[in-house]
């Protein structure tokens, strides 16, 4: 069974991406430069017709901010704004200043959209669940190597686990951990697995009752440590390593889920979202 | 302002409103008979520009004092790092602390609550029952929306928020 994702659709969307990002200055410095060309030689074309380039690189950010998870809405509205500037005829010199400093502009606000909103997804759609998205992809193919021979109907029960436990269905997440525990064979050969569902288990419970930490809690013995996503933290400190305990456990189950469960794996991507958001720390 | 048990708040941009067009029409009024003659119904008006703002906020506030029981009962005590996209439209609770408070003077407050595991903007669509500061430890009551409606990541719109203990 394949982990593994169409590396060259991944590879040309960030190739569209970044040509993408150069077009927006290209586009409008373009613009503008061409405008000051013309109106520098006794040419019969209205130079006004260049702030087009502008519009477009509008149009481009626009779309650059909007397949981001976060969204920046002064972004987003620049087409509104590129219309409104360029639409109604001014003086020459007068446009040709505006396309400028439109153009310094847009340039700021691409900066500003890579700086503050993150790189635009790998799939070149927000949340579209097409492909996995690293560090999550690498994980599932680590966790392919280690935990192997997982039958079809755990690798299911791990998918609803993760699913009902980030929807906050914290019950099902709990009935579906529960189903899983009726693969005694999954506990001698997978202990980690079995860990990890016990330690979602809990923590539904817990939510479901919006109770505190319990003290003892359930952890992954120390022979899992190889197979977590995130290193443990110290054992002082106990509710970093409750919380990512169950980082953890539920990023075990996700990578489970997607190595042996096929058909699961459109719910798998739909919710890869949140099993990235687990990944940072 | 208290109207039955519902402390109602008048923003200071409607105040502002209120103000600017009295002074209009108060200038007016000392220069022009024509305006003189149509104080009767302008008047009115001019307090229809507080009393407008005022029946808003009553209603609004009322409707969120309705439902918050329903809100104690259904939502969830939940860490800031496990709302997610797919929780869209569940009711939760966050305990945190305040870090920003945004648009207070409009009404129309919104707050970046941040707990052991992250932060999250915290909309709230009336005035809260009681000023939240900067530092303030709160619990939030709300549902996951998304922060465009349509998109956006999830942001909690709050029906109430209240201090747990002072900072």
């Amino acid at each position: 069974m394949s982990g593994k994702n169409p590396l060259p659709v991944q590879q040309n969307a960030i190739s569209t991406i970044l040509c993408m990002e150069l077009a927006v200055p290209a586009f409008s410095f373009g613009s503008a430069l061409l405008a000051i060309f013309f109106s520098g030689m006794d040419s019969t074309i209205d130079v006004r017709y260049f702030a087009i380039g502008c519009v477009i690189s509008s149009f481009i950010l626009a779309y650059l901010a909007w397949i981001r998870p976060r969204k920046d809405i002064v972004a987003l509205t620049t087409p509104i704004y590129s219309i409104i500037f360029f639409v109604a005829p001014s003086e020459m010199t007068v446009s040709i200043v505006l396309e400028l400093l439109y153009a310094v502009s847009l340039t700021i606000l691409l900066i500003r959209l890579k700086w503050r909103f993150g790189a635009a997804p790998e799939s070149g759609v927000a949340a579209s669940g097409r492909v996995l998205e690293e560090p999550l992809k690498g994980y599932c193919s680590t966790v392919q190597e280690q935990v192997f021979g997982v039958t079809p109907g755990a690798a299911h029960q791990a998918a609803l686990a993760f699913a009902y436990f980030g929807r906050g269905d914290y019950l099902d997440a709990v009935q579906a951990a529960n189903t899983a525990s009726a693969f005694p064979e999954e506990e001698d050969a997978h202990p980690s697995l079995a860990t990890a569902f016990a330690i979602v288990r809990e923590h539904a419970l817990l939510l479901e009752e919006s109770a505190k930490m319990p003290d003892p809690f359930t952890e992954f013995s120390a022979t899992s440590a190889g197979i977590l996503a995130k290193p443990l933290p110290p054992e002082d400190k106990l509710h970093d390593r409750f919380e990512v305990s169950l980082e953890n456990a539920l990023l075990l189950l996700y990578a489970v889920a997607w190595n042996g469960s096929e058909r699961d794996r459109p719910l798998l991507l739909s919710l890869q979202g949140f099993a990235l958001k687990l990944f940072s720390s | 302002m208290k109207i039955g048990n519902v402390d109602v708040k008048v923003s200071i941009v409607a105040i502002a409103v209120f103000v600017f067009f009295t002074l209009v029409l108060v200038i007016a009024s000392l220069f022009s008979p024509e305006v003189r003659s149509n104080l009767i119904w302008m008047i009115p008006c001019l307090f229809m520009l507080l009393v407008i703002p005022v029946a808003l906020n009553y209603m609004s506030r009322s409707e969120y004092a309705d439902i918050t029981p329903q809100y104690e009962v259904q939502a969830k005590t939940i860490r800031v790092k496990l709302i997610n996209e797919s929780m869209i439209g569940k009711p939760v609770r966050v305990e945190g602390v305040v870090e920003r408070v945004y648009f207070q003077f409009l009404n129309r407050p919104q707050y970046l609550v941040a707990d052991r595991s992250g932060a999250i903007s915290v909309k709230m669509f009336t005035s809260p029952n009681e000023e939240i500061k900067v530092n303030d430890v709160v619990e939030v009551l709300g549902q996951v929306i998304r922060r465009y409606i349509v998109s956006g990541e999830p942001v909690i719109n709050c029906v109430s928020i209240r201090k747990i203990k002072k900072s």
